[in-house]
């Protein structure tokens, strides 16, 4: 038997959502990853691309990612149920993609890996600086002991099992908790941070920095005149302006943070109104225009101004190559901290990605386990991932699978750190991936999923689906490519890093097959459900 | 997967007999469940051949189509695990995983294999513009109170509590006037306006929603004479019990938290929004 195939949304006797748009939006800005330049950019863009523009490349990057909200809000209008880039992937190019891209490389690698560096830099950039400035300035040793404990193997894993186990206790409540966390809690407190970062900075100088600096230099490493010591170790060189590196980085930031306001993707169908293209499009666009404008704009512009491109140029390098030793990491967070003494103002300031963290993490969990539900609904995963809880009522089978594999991978990186950069490497490589197939999946899908497509509203803009699904290509591409021939961004993946990547895909591939062979014994034709029939 | 809602291809009486043998199947395993929406009132309509006529050639869903969609069932929260059993287990009923999965604590949608309509089952509370509750099993238990079906009053109240009513569930409304008188109690073939108007008390919201919808019946009815739809004689039963309906929310006595919220009106969002699954 089979059923017509036609829209994939449902008419009929109507569900109350708990989420909104307007949750999207601010949902958006969390996996978008607040005060970017906190977690990624400094030092390690600062390094890499000298004379670089902050501005215009954050700028270049919202530009950019115009494309992937117009090809995610797209996605969403025709095909509005959990599942996300799974489910463009599968139902747009091949089963066998969605589950490799998003399955295997994303959820079992790259997220859950991902998510534990992001929790890692929330404790090391946000917690671990606060305690030991407040230590600092309080002349208080205790907390400057507890913020080195907390960088520290044993402290920040305990601080992220802390996270996990509260971050899968809000999801198994159900997403409105992870909403209203969200609203009432992160967003006010980005806003309070983003305002005083801003304010601190550029209520500074560079010769005010300068006095700060020494100030604290002297009580964390026991250095005096240490500004001096740091700037003449690139010979005090403020960079000249550079466009090839201010495209770069627009790429960049792009691909790496404004892009992802889309990743409510694979919860669309929990959120009121993410069947409508100009309401999603516009939840993006905020999201992007808020973390650019206002999470990632003043904090870096004011950096430039209150501590002076030549110490920048110069903490960079300290940074990235160790020149001159120092006792502390000379991050984005710690340096804005020095900026005063009042430790309720450091709090005021850190507190936005201290607590950034935790709830990307509530989210990575959030997508990670309706990624696992859908290929659960296929049949290519254990039908448990998508039993309802008698208790809950939520996936929770998919939530404690996935904090599961994020303390696994808490574990392997926590107490291993001289491997860290091994895992970053492999990380940052998986990264581009589910956009990548995201992005094929709509260059195609006029062609290779016709009767979703036309039966849907966006089938009136010509082209769109598959202009922006190009440009989204574009950037990906380059961002691969940039990783091998670009000698400024040359980040080589090392021989371990690939076996790793590859042993996912073939694990992939393998249980794939393996498992659609088991569902045919049982009578269930997974080929079938990426047609749209429902399985007999 | 989607699951297309079209207009239900079977007859409507083989669509009623089928639901009535899962409320049966259900009720062998002592598990309640109930029928709701326009096809319960098709059901407690079941010996009158007028009420029956009408509903099915007033054009529900349009002139010349079939008059029902799906299935609306209701049950237990408490036996949500013996629900899902009988469903799938008993009654080979095809859920729609994604929705379950995610909507679960409210809401279970299934598929009927064989005759190829859409079950949705809600649990001991409606939540659509506003909020209808049937009590916990076994203490207020008003799904006990009528079999296959719902309440006449429960029925009632499951059409004006829609914020944006459209011409099918006036229908209904106005066929389930015209076949059941009104009663200040509760009595198997009356609707008890009564509870009605006490639940209405408490609510202003939605009280505002139903006396808009009674307005809209009233207009509605009115049209359907003029086109010779209905008979005088008919819209008269149905306008008289209205009224009695009407006067009987209008004499209930409101709670404090009623008048308050009065006070605020139309201001503020009064109902909730409804979207598509």
């Amino acid at each position: 038997m089979s059923e017509p195939h036609g829209t994939f949304a449902r008419k009929t006797s109507g569900v109350v959502r708990d989420v909104s748009l307007r949750d999207a939006f601010i949902f958006g800005i969390t996996l978008a990853i607040p005060f970017a330049a906190n977690f990624f950019l400094f030092p390690l863009y600062s390094f890499l691309l000298p004379g670089a523009d902050w501005t215009i490349a954050t700028v270049i990057g919202l530009c950019l990612s115009l494309a992937n909200y117009a090809l995610y809000a797209s996605f969403g209008a025709m095909m509005p149920r959990s599942g996300g880039d799974y489910v463009f992937q599968s139902r747009g190019v091949h089963p066998l993609l969605s589950f490799l891209s998003v399955i295997s490389w994303d959820v079992f690698l790259q997220a859950p890996l991902f998510v534990t560096i992001l929790v890692a830099s929330s404790v090391q950039l946000g917690i671990s600086p606060f305690l030991t400035m407040a230590g600092a300035a309080s002349g208080n040793q205790a907390l400057i002991n507890a913020g080195n404990w907390a960088a520290g193997s044993t402290g920040e894993f305990t601080l992220a099992a802390l996270f996990l186990i509260l971050a899968l206790a809000a999801n198994i409540g159900g997403l409105k908790w992870v909403a209203r966390s969200q609203k009432y809690i992160l967003f006010p407190l980005m806003i309070i941070s983003g305002i005083v970062i801003a304010a601190l900075l550029f209520s500074t100088t560079p010769s005010g920095f300068e006095t700060s600096f020494n100030h604290y230099a002297q009580i964390l490493n026991g250095t005096s005149g240490s500004y001096a010591t740091l700037i003449s170790a690139t010979g005090a060189v403020a960079p000249a302006f550079d466009w090839l590196h201010t495209i770069y980085l627009g790429i960049i930031i792009g691909t790496s943070f404004t892009f992802w306001t889309v990743w409510t993707a694979p919860f669309f169908g929990e959120i009121k109104g993410a069947n409508n293209f100009r309401g999603l499009f516009i939840a993006f666009v905020a999201g992007g225009a808020f973390q650019a404008f206002f999470l990632m704009i003043p904090e870096l512009a004011g950096f430039q101004y209150g501590l002076g491109s030549q110490f920048v140029n110069g903490a960079a390098f300290q940074g990235v190559v160790g020149i001159p030793s120092l006792a502390f990491h000379p991050g984005f967070g710690i340096l804005t901290l020095m900026t005063t003494d009042n430790i309720a103002v450091m709090f005021l300031a850190s507190v936005g990605y201290m607590v950034a963290g935790y709830f990307m993490l509530q989210l990575f969990l959030t997508n990670m386990s309706r990624y696992l539900l859908a290929g659960s609904i296929d049949g290519v995963l254990p039908l448990a991932l998508s039993s309802p809880s008698r208790r809950f009522k939520t996936p929770v089978n998919a939530l404690v699978l996935s904090a599961l594999v994020c303390a696994i991978y808490f574990a392997l990186v926590y107490f291993q750190p001289d491997q860290f950069s091994f895992w970053e490497s492999v990380a940052v490589w998986t990264g581009p991936v589910l956009f990548f197939g995201t992005s094929i999946a709509g260059i195609v899908f006029p062609w290779t999923n016709k009767s979703i497509y036309n039966s849907s509203p966006i089938s009136k803009y010509k082209g769109l689906l598959t202009i922006s699904g190009l440009i989204v290509l574009a950037c990906n591409l380059f961002v691969i490519i940039g990783f091998i021939a670009i000698p400024e961004l040359l980040f080589p993946l090392g021989t371990n890093a690939t076996l790793i990547i590859i042993a996912f895909a073939l694990v992939g591939w393998a249980w794939y097959f393996a498992f659609a062979h088991y569902q045919k014994g049982k009578g269930i034709d997974v080929g079938l459900t990426y047609k749209e029939i429902p399985p007999e | 997967m989607s699951i297309e809602r079209s207009p239900v291809n079977i007859p409507p009486e083989q669509l009623l007999a089928e639901s009535i043998e899962i409320v049966k199947a259900a009720e062998a395993k002592d598990v309640t469940l109930r029928i709701m929406g326009g096809l319960a009132i098709y059901a407690h309509s079941s010996e009158n051949e007028e009420c029956k006529r009408l509903q099915l050639t007033l054009g529900r869903l349009g002139d010349g189509k079939p008059p029902f969609t799906d299935l609306d069932l209701i049950g237990y929260d408490k036996q949500w695990k013996q629900i899902r059993d009988v469903l799938e287990k008993g009654c080979n009923l095809r859920p729609d995983r994604m929705v379950n999965a995610i909507f679960g604590d409210r809401r279970l949608v299934y598929f009927h294999p064989r005759s190829r309509f859409p079950i949705d089952v809600f649990f001991e509370t409606l939540e659509f513009s506003h909020i209808i509750r049937f009590g916990e099993f076994p203490g207020h238990a008003r799904l006990k109170l009528d079999s296959p079906t719902l309440t006449l009053a429960d029925m009632a109240l499951e059409k004006l509590q829609i914020h944006d009513i459209n011409k099918k569930d006036l229908i209904d409304l106005i066929v389930l006037f015209l076949g059941h008188d009104v009663s200040q109690e509760t009595q198997p073939n009356a609707v008890d306006v009564k509870y009605i108007a006490h639940v209405l008390s408490d609510d202003w919201g939605f009280w505002y929603d139903a006396i808009n919808n009674l307005t809209h019946l009233k207009t509605l009815g009115a049209k359907f004479v003029e086109e010779g739809k209905l008979t005088p004689d008919q819209w008269t039963t149905v306008s008289g019990r209205v009224e009695a309906l009407k006067g009987a929310i209008e004499a209930e006595p409101k709670t404090p938290d009623w008048k308050l919220r009065a006070e605020v009106g139309t201001s503020k969002p009064w109902y909730r929004e409804v979207t598509d699954l």
